[in-house]
Order: structure tokens, then sequence, then C-alpha cells
């Protein structure tokens, strides 16, 4: 009888050792996007037949990381002039006083020097990070599978002829990060023409814009919100508000409002945040 | 399915039948008990009360158990002709009738085997409890085999495999256990007749899951241990255990890998007239179900038990404690004593004061590196020291309580109770404000002859927070065989003061032998019912109930 038992025990304690130890939680060849936003400047202008090849690299760079990437078309330079109003093509203006400020209006440079369309930065706002569109796609790797150390929670609303937006910086990681942020409203699907190198007919005349940044609520380089280097606990928030005029220029319902916050030393965007008016 | 249940059923019958001509003298044993709940639903904007497509919900219930030396066998008859409101019931996965529970047993020189469904619990209930609890609508149940040996005096072993009820069908994890526990009193002879008793456990649970996750390498089998030690000296007593568990990733902790543990510790005495007990629970991390992706109160095979006082009275128990499986530290007092009688305190009946205390915080986290933001899915989630205490309060219940017998016919419960509520984590909102409450509670019962008494209850609370003071008022008359209850819950203090409805409620009921009915009609307001730190949320609801139970 006890030899019966103590099988009986031996047995239950073998079928019992059931422990799968995990040492490596992400399976190989997987992409985890941990909520980061990475935030891409394309300098760009409508007269520049280049430039839709770095529309091409951003819409290609949505379809592998979707929501992930926030893209801001900064119309700039020579190739953003319009032609006069007795030209049937190309007179339409999606210059911007912050996008000749960044990019430079005619021929004159602006706070990024001389810059050769198309060219961007990708997720940190440095001179010296100015890089053509190539390398979008191996900067945007580098950040997609770390994590945000702010999250935002942005509102944005339309009354009357003002765009309001408020802007909740909330710790995500500790960190003693200097910060700012800024506030761009941008616009989608403006059809108009656009020089095209790479295309049949070189003018297309119906061709459409997206993400075009048509004004700031707080200017270039936005504002700064957080002037020193003490700990930013998890869960501490910065809450920032601002108003715009609205323009009858702009077609309300394709525009966006987005915000980003940076680190005003290293000027790296840590986290941004977009809302769609027609969502 | 149904014809599975009818041959069960038919089987269940044939073995009473045949026992009948096998034995002639022992024919076996059947007993069981059966209950329902009926309400009929009226809408009531006012106070939120929706009205249902069926008018008229019900829950039923009906157990039967056979027994004839040692065997037993029974089941459990359930319909839910639709579930009533407030119990779990997503996309109507509760409604129907069916027998879930059966199970027989045979019991053979220290062997006990249950095959179909079961019940059980390891130690405490750190990684394996299964139980039910019909007013939560919770019901863990194995379905499975379980074997108990008692090999030796002193020496008790339980194994166990089974798949846990899931509504009407079973879950998908298989959960694997074992339980021994060594009672040193029984197993020394020379220690049996010692005042000083020791018993010794341990635990091991293992479930198995089949991993088809596309992004995390997630375990198959996870498992948990525990070890636990009672101690006794005539009036002093220690419960304690000890918890393990491996990485187990799961929607309730976001799918990080952090082992978990869990640390009980319940110490009392008690002498006459005296009663003092002193406990805390430590958890991290010890959420623990047999399917990594349930929620709310399904497919849990442990249960963290309570450490704060799991009230009574309507108004005390208006906001109570939820455990936090993820994290929590708590720890509670409580001292009852008897002032003799013919004492100044005592009167000529005697008095007894119960002093009762509890605070339950956060455990302190801190992230794994600085990069990586706590509760990071697919990472370790965060760090903590064993024991460790966060700053945010969770719940804090400071309550007295003072029952007296004022004379042969009197006799009276004085209440107060002082609640914190961190309402934003015990409810998972976010933007409220915690709650702070008093609560005072009058309870008298006077009895006109020894089977005629009237009780009534009196009680308040206030706060500043959330939907403001409330007041209860409740007569309750019992006659021999018959009882009437009339009370009314006023919202008087809503700072919205057009919103401040009365929930009045009347009925009555008969109790006779095993035999109870009640019919009430009234209006109840929202809130959160809890047992044992399992809560749900009740409804709104204004209508006619009708309860049935009875005992055989």
């Amino acid at each position: 009888m006890k030899t019966k038992y103590i099988a009986i025990i031996i047995g239950l304690l073998i079928f019992f050792q059931s422990c799968d130890k995990i040492d490596n939680p992400i399976k190989d060849n997987v992409l985890v996007w941990n909520n980061r936003k990475i935030v891409i400047y394309d300098f760009t202008g409508h007269k520049c037949g280049n430039c839709p090849e770095a529309h091409t690299t951003i819409k290609n760079l949505i379809n592998i990381y979707g929501e992930a990437i926030v893209p801001i078309g900064i119309h700039c330079t020579y190739f953003a002039v319009p032609n006069d109003s007795s030209s049937n093509e190309y007179t339409y203006d999606f210059r911007t006083d912050i996008g000749d400020y960044l990019g430079g209006r005619n021929d004159g440079m602006g706070f990024y020097g001389e810059i050769y369309l198309p060219c961007g930065l990708v997720n940190n706002l440095s001179v010296e990070n100015i890089s053509v569109k190539e390398t979008w796609a191996t900067q945007a790797a580098k950040y997609i599978s770390t994590y945000p150390e702010f999250l935002i929670e942005l509102q944005s609303e339309v009354e009357a002829d003002k765009i309001s937006c408020t802007v909740n910086t909330v710790t995500n990681i500790e960190n003693n990060r200097k910060l700012s942020l800024v506030a761009f409203l941008l616009e989608d699907k403006i059809t108009q023409w656009q020089t095209d190198y790479s295309a049949e007919t070189r003018d297309i005349e119906n061709y459409e814009h997206n993400h075009v940044l048509r004004a700031g609520f707080n200017g270039a380089f936005g504002e700064e919100i957080k002037s020193d280097n003490n700990i930013s606990t998890i869960g501490s928030e910065i809450k920032k508000s601002y108003t715009l005029d609205l323009s009858t220029k702009w077609d309300i319902a394709n525009c966006s409002v987005v915000t980003f916050v940076y680190d005003t030393d290293t000027k790296e965007i840590l986290q941004a945040e977009v809302v769609h008016f027609n969502e | 399915m149904k014809k599975k249940y009818f041959f069960l059923i038919l089987c269940f019958f044939n073995i009473g039948f045949f026992s009948v001509f096998a034995q002639e003298k022992d024919f076996g044993h059947i007993s069981g008990n059966f209950q329902t709940d009926a309400q009929y639903y009226i809408e009531d904007s006012k106070i939120g009360a929706a009205a249902v497509d069926e008018q008229f919900l019900i829950n039923s219930y009906a157990n039967f158990v056979y027994s004839l030396g040692k065997f037993s066998a029974g089941f459990r008859f359930e319909g839910y002709m639709n579930s009533l409101l407030g119990y779990p019931n997503m996309g109507g996965i509760n409604n129907g009738v069916g027998i879930p529970y059966r199970w027989a047993a045979f019991n053979n020189e220290n062997l006990e085997i249950t095959v179909g469904n079961f019940y059980e619990q390891f130690g405490n209930g750190l990684i394996l409890r299964a139980y039910e609890e019909k007013m939560l609508g919770v019901d863990n149940a194995f379905d499975g085999l379980r074997v108990k040996l008692n090999p030796y005096k002193g020496i008790y072993l339980k194994g166990l495999v089974g798949k846990q009820r899931y509504y009407w069908d079973d879950g998908d994890g298989i959960v694997r256990g074992f339980d021994g526990e060594i009672q040193i009193n029984d197993l020394i002879t020379s220690f049996s007749e010692s005042d000083f008793r020791i018993s010794l456990g341990g635990s091991f649970v293992s479930k198995y899951q089949k991993e088809e996750n596309p992004v995390y390498n997630l375990p198959n089998n996870v498992g948990a241990g525990a070890g636990r030690l009672d101690l006794s000296y005539k009036g002093f007593n220690i419960v304690s255990e000890y918890a393990y568990k491996i990485n187990d990733p799961s929607a309730d902790n976001k799918y990080i890998y952090k082992p978990g543990q869990a640390l009980l510790i319940n110490t009392s005495y008690s002498k006459k007239g005296l009663g003092i007990i002193l406990g805390t629970k430590w958890v991290d991390n010890m959420s623990f179900r047999s399917d990594r992706n349930a929620s709310l109160t399904d497919l849990n095979i442990n249960l963290l038990p309570e450490i704060s006082k799991n009230h009574t009275y309507s108004l005390a128990a208006f906001y109570p404690y939820a455990s936090q499986t993820n994290g929590e530290w708590g720890a509670k007092a409580e001292v009852m004593y008897r002032f003799a009688r013919n004492t100044f305190l005592g009167g000529k009946y005697g008095t007894t004061v119960s002093v009762n205390y509890s605070r339950i915080h956060d455990i302190k986290r801190t992230s794994v590196n600085d990069t990586t933001p706590l509760w990071a899915s697919g990472t370790m989630g965060y760090e903590s020291s064993f024991f460790s205490i966060g700053k945010e309060l969770y719940f804090q219940d400071i309550n007295v309580e003072i029952s007296k017998k004022w004379s042969p016919k009197l006799y009276t419960i004085v209440s107060y109770v002082n609640i914190f509520y961190n309402y934003n984590i015990l409810r998972g909102a976010s933007g409220y404000e915690d709650i702070k409450a008093h609560i005072g509670i009058i309870d008298a019962t006077y009895k006109f002859t020894d089977n005629i008494a009237l009780r009534g209850e009196l009680q308040a609370m206030f706060t500043k927070q959330d939907e403001g003071d409330w007041g209860l008022l409740l007569l309750e008359l019992s006659i021999p065989s018959w009882f009437f209850v009339v009370m009314d819950n006023w919202n008087y203090g809503n700072p919205d003061t057009d919103n401040r409805p009365h929930y009045l409620t009347a009925g009555f009921g008969f109790v006779k032998g095993g035999n109870r009915i009640q019919l009430t009609y009234g209006k109840q307001r929202a809130g959160v019912m809890c047992v044992g730190g399992v809560c749900r949320t009740v409804p709104a609801s204004n209508g006619f109930a009708l309860s049935i139970s009875s005992t055989f």
C-alpha cells in the first residue's frame, strides 16, 4: 500500500514541475512600437521636382509605422514661391511665417541655413540633424521601439473665429530635462500644382498635398515649459493652452493640430500628439 | 450538450435506483437546496434604472447531492432566464439553462477521489482557491480530477488537474496543483497533547495555456509555489503564508514579466471577553488566472484574502475595498472587549466594544532602467523591494462598534465608521476626488415577546465628495414565520440639488423550516458590492423582487 502511495506522490510531483521562464519576451524579428511618436519635418516646395520622392518616403514610413509617424510639410525656399495671379498654374501660396523662418523665403536662408530640397529633420530639431530622405527610415527605426519619456494629452476645438488647443504633458519616465513645447496647425488634401520629375507629366495639376504646415500656435520653436534641470517625477503634468485666429484660406475639416515636446538643450523630440478635426 | 446533461441525470438517479435493490437496508441519502431570485424591472430615469426587454429576469439554482456509504455524487441546475442585471453577463454570455456543475466522489482507505466539478483551496488561497459566490456571480469551479490522500497520521496531500468554469463552458487553461500539509502534533505522538500546535504546508500550482501571441514569447506553463506555517499556543494563533509566482504576463499586469510575490500574516489572541487580531498582507503582481486574457471575476485561480472589514450595514459598505492584485500593502488591527455584567460599563447584561482599523497602500515601484517607463509591456515592468510600501493610500477604515443589551427586550448596536476611499484606483476611474466619509449607525431591536420583534436601523453618511450625504432608515417587524421590512435610502446631500432621490423599499417574507419566500418592491441605488475584496457593479433598479429558497 505504501509503495502505491509513494508512486502516486512521485507521479504528482513530476507532473507539476511545469514552469516556463522567459528570458527574451519579444519574439525575433518582431517590431514593437511603444507609443513614441516620431516627428518628421519635410522641407518641401510645390516647384521642387524631387520633393514628391520625399513625400513617397513619408508615405512608406506611414505604411510601416502607422500613426507613429507625424509628418510636417514645410513649404519654403524659392521652390515655394507662387506664380503671380496671371498665371494658370502654381499660384497657390503654401508659405507661412514659420516656414520662411525655418527654411528660408525666396532665395534667403532660414534658421537651418542653406538647405537643398528635399531634406528634413527626424525627431531632432538641431541644425546638424538636417538630413536627406534616404536616411529618414533608418533614423525613424532608431526611435520606434523606445519608450516615450512623456505622454501628451491634446484637446483642440474651433469656436467662432478661433482655434484653441490645450496640451497636457505628463511625465512617463523620470528625467531632468529642460522642455519646450510646439503646437502647429496642419492641413491635408490640398489639391494644387506640384512639379514631379519622376512623373510622366512633370507639372501635375491635381497633386494632393498633405500635412502641410499652416500656422503655429506658439512660434517656430514653441514655448519653453520647463526651464530647469529639476527631476520630473512620473505622473507630473505641465498644462498649456493656446489659441490661433482662424483663416478663411484653410479648410478646417481637413486640418489637424500637431503638438510635440522636445529637450530644449539637445533638441530631441520626446513625444508628439495629433488631433484631427474630422475625427 | 443537452443530451449530455440528460444522460448525466439519468445516471445519477439510476445509481440511487440500483442501490435500492443492491442494498436492502441502506438506500442512500439525497439532500439539496433551491434558490431563485427574480426581478421585474421598471424604468426610472431619475435614478438611472433601465428597463429590460424581458421585463422580468430570473436567476435560479438547485443543488442535489446523493450519498451512499463511501460514494457521493451531485449536480447543480442553474438557470438564468435571462441573467439579473449587474451579474457578469457581457454579450449575454451568462444567459441560459443547464447543469454546469456535476461530480462524483468516493473515499476509500484514506484516499478520496473526485471527478467532475469541485471547489478547492490550498492554504489561504494565495495561489489556489476555487469557490462560488452567487452574490457576485463568481464561480471558478474546477472541472477535472482531484485526489486527496492521508498516507500517515498528520500528513495530508491533495492533487488536482482541471479546467475552470467559464460561464457555460470551460476556460482554455489547464490547472495542475499539489498541496501537502503536516500537522506536527498529529504526526509526533509525544506532541499530541501539547498546547503548542504547529502546522506546516506547501503547495505548487501550474497552469498551461497555449502561447499564440504574435509579439511576445509567453510562457505556456506558469508555476506558483507557496509555503505556510501556522502556530498556536493556548489563546495565541499565527497564520502565515508566502507565495511566489514566476513570469506570468497577462492582460491584468499589462504583459510584464516580473515574478509575483505575496505574504499574508494574521495573528490573534483571545481569552474570555477579549479578542485581539493583528494582520498584514503584501501583494506584488499576483493576479493568477487560467486564461491570461481573462478579466473581471473570470477564471481566477487564486484569491487574495481581504484585510479590511467587510461591512454589512448598507452605508458602511457604500465604499467597499476591492483587492488590488497588481500590488497592495495592508495592515489591520482589531480589538474586541466585553465589559462584564454588573460593572460600570457593562451594565446589567454586559457591553461589547469592538475597534477595528485597516489601512491599505500601493507598493513602492521603481523603473527597471532610465529609458523604460513603469508597466512597459514586454519588460520586467518595474522593480519593487520585498514588503515595500508606496506613498499612495488606497483605503483606510476606522470603525467602532458597541453592542449592548439594555433589558431582556432591548438590544442595540451603535457604530461609527470613518472611511478613506481612493475612488480612482478602486473603481478604475480617473478624475474623481478621494472619498472621506463619516458614517454613524444605530441598530436597535425590541422584543415584544420571544418571537415578535421590531428592529430599526438609522444610518447616516457624511461626505463632501461624490454624491454627498446619505441617510437610511429601516424598520423590520418579525412575527412567527413572517417578517415585514420598509426602508428609505435618501441621498439628501447630493451636490446636485435637483437629484436627491429617495430609494424606498418595502417587502415581506415567509420563513418556515427550510423554506424562505420574500417579495419586495422598491428602488436600488447604483453602487459596488464586494465580498472578500472581490466586487461587482450593481446598477440602479426599480421594481419587484421575488426570492425563494429551500433546503432539504
